[in-house]
C-alpha cells in the first residue's frame, strides 16, 4: 500500500523536475502525520487546507532545501509553523492545570506507591495484532480527540517520528520539562484506554 | 533500598525511559526496579506498543480527493511562476 520513498537527494531531484508521479507519491505517504499534526494544533476542521498551505510552501521553498535535517522533517515543521499561523487563539485553552489533576490521586497505586491495580496481560504483542480490532482503532480515534490541546500536540508531532523533544519545545513554546510531561500523560492515556479495551472489550 | 524507584516513579519515568530521556543511573534503577516487578516490567513494555500503536494509528488516514487535486494542481501549474519570480 504505502511505496518506499527514494532518499532525499533524489527525490528532491525528481520534484525540482516537476516529477507528478514521485510527488503524488511522498503527499500520499506523509498525508496522515500531517493532517494529524496540523489537526492537534489549528484543529479538525481546517487541518486539510493547513496541509494544503503548507506544501505550497514547501514547493515554494523546495529550491533552497539544504539537506540539513531529512526532507520530511523539514516539510513536517512547516506544516506546524503553517498551523500555528492558523489557530484560533480562543479555541485553545491551557492544559499544564488539567494534566496534573489525578496524578496525585492515581487509583491504580497504593499510598505505598505500588501497583494496586496493575495492567492486564493484551492479546497482541504488535500494533498491527492490536488493531486488528477495529473498535479498538475507533476508541483510539476517540480518546485521542478527547485528550488536552496540548497533549494531543505533543502526543502527534512526537509519534510521527518526525520531530525530536527539542524540536517540539521550539515549536510548541512548552519547556523541556512539561513536553515530557504531556507526552507521558497523552501516552498513560492512550495505554489505559488500550487497556481497558483489551481487559473488557468495551471502550 | 538503594533509592530504587517505586512503581508510581516507574510509570512516571516510562515515557522518558522509552525517549532516551534518563541518565545512566536512573536507567540502572529503573532496570533493577524491573528485574524484581513483573507489573511494571509489563506496563514498560506497554508503553513502547501503545506508542508503535499510536504511530501506526497515525497513518491510517485517507487524503480526501480534492485535497489531492489542489495540491496536486499547484504542483503543475504554480510551481513554474514561482520559480521564475526567485530567479530575480
Ligand atoms: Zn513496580
Amino acid at each position: 500500500m504505502t511505496k518506499a520513498l527514494p532518499d532525499d537527494s533524489e527525490l528532491v531531484a525528481r520534484l525540482l523536475k516537476k516529477d507528478s508521479a514521485a510527488f503524488n507519491d511522498v503527499v500520499t505517504a506523509w498525508y496522515s502525520p500531517m493532517y494529524y499534526v496540523a489537526s492537534s494544533i489549528a484543529g479538525d476542521a481546517i487541518a486539510d487546507e493547513v496541509v494544503q498551505e503548507a506544501w505550497f510552501s514547501v514547493l515554494r521553498a523546495l529550491p533552497k532545501f539544504e539537506g540539513r535535517s531529512s526532507l520530511k522533517s523539514w516539510v513536517m515543521r512547516i506544516v506546524t509553523n503553517e498551523a500555528k499561523t492558523r489557530r484560533r487563539k480562543e479555541s485553545r485553552s491551557t492544559s499544564l492545570e488539567q494534566i496534573e489533576d489525578g496524578w496525585a490521586t492515581d487509583p491504580r497505586f497504593t499510598a505505598n506507591e505500588h501497583w494496586n491495580t496493575p495492567t492486564g496481560y493484551w492479546s497482541g504483542d504488535s500494533p498491527d495484532a492490536l488493531m486488528q480490532a477495529e473498535e479498538l482503532q475507533n476508541c483510539i480515534e476517540k480518546n485521542i480527540q478527547k485528550l488536552p490541546d496540548n497533549q494531543r500536540s505533543v502526543l502527534m508531532m512526537r509519534e510521527s517520528g518526525a520531530y525530536s523533544l527539542d524540536d517540539i519545545c521550539n515549536i510548541l513554546n512548552v519547556t523541556s520539562s512539561n513536553v515530557r510531561v504531556l507526552l507521558h500523560r497523552a501516552r498513560d492515556k492512550v495505554l489505559q484506554v488500550i487497556d481497558r479495551f483489551e481487559r473488557e472489550g468495551t471502550c | 533500598m538503594l533509592g530504587l524507584p517505586s512503581c508510581k516513579q516507574v510509570v512516571k519515568q516510562s515515557s522518558d525511559l522509552l525517549d532516551g530521556e534518563l541518565t545512566a543511573f536512573e536507567r540502572f534503577k529503573l532496570k533493577i526496579h524491573l528485574f524484581m516487578c513483573k507489573h511494571c516490567r509489563n506496563y514498560v513494555k506497554q508503553m513502547r506498543l501503545t506508542s508503535e500503536t499510536v504511530n501506526h494509528w497515525m497513518k491510517g488516514r485517507k487524503m480526501p480527493a480534492e485535497v489531492r487535486q489542489r495540491i496536486l494542481d499547484e504542483f503543475e501549474n504554480g510551481v513554474c511562476h514561482n520559480a521564475k519570480k526567485d530567479e530575480h
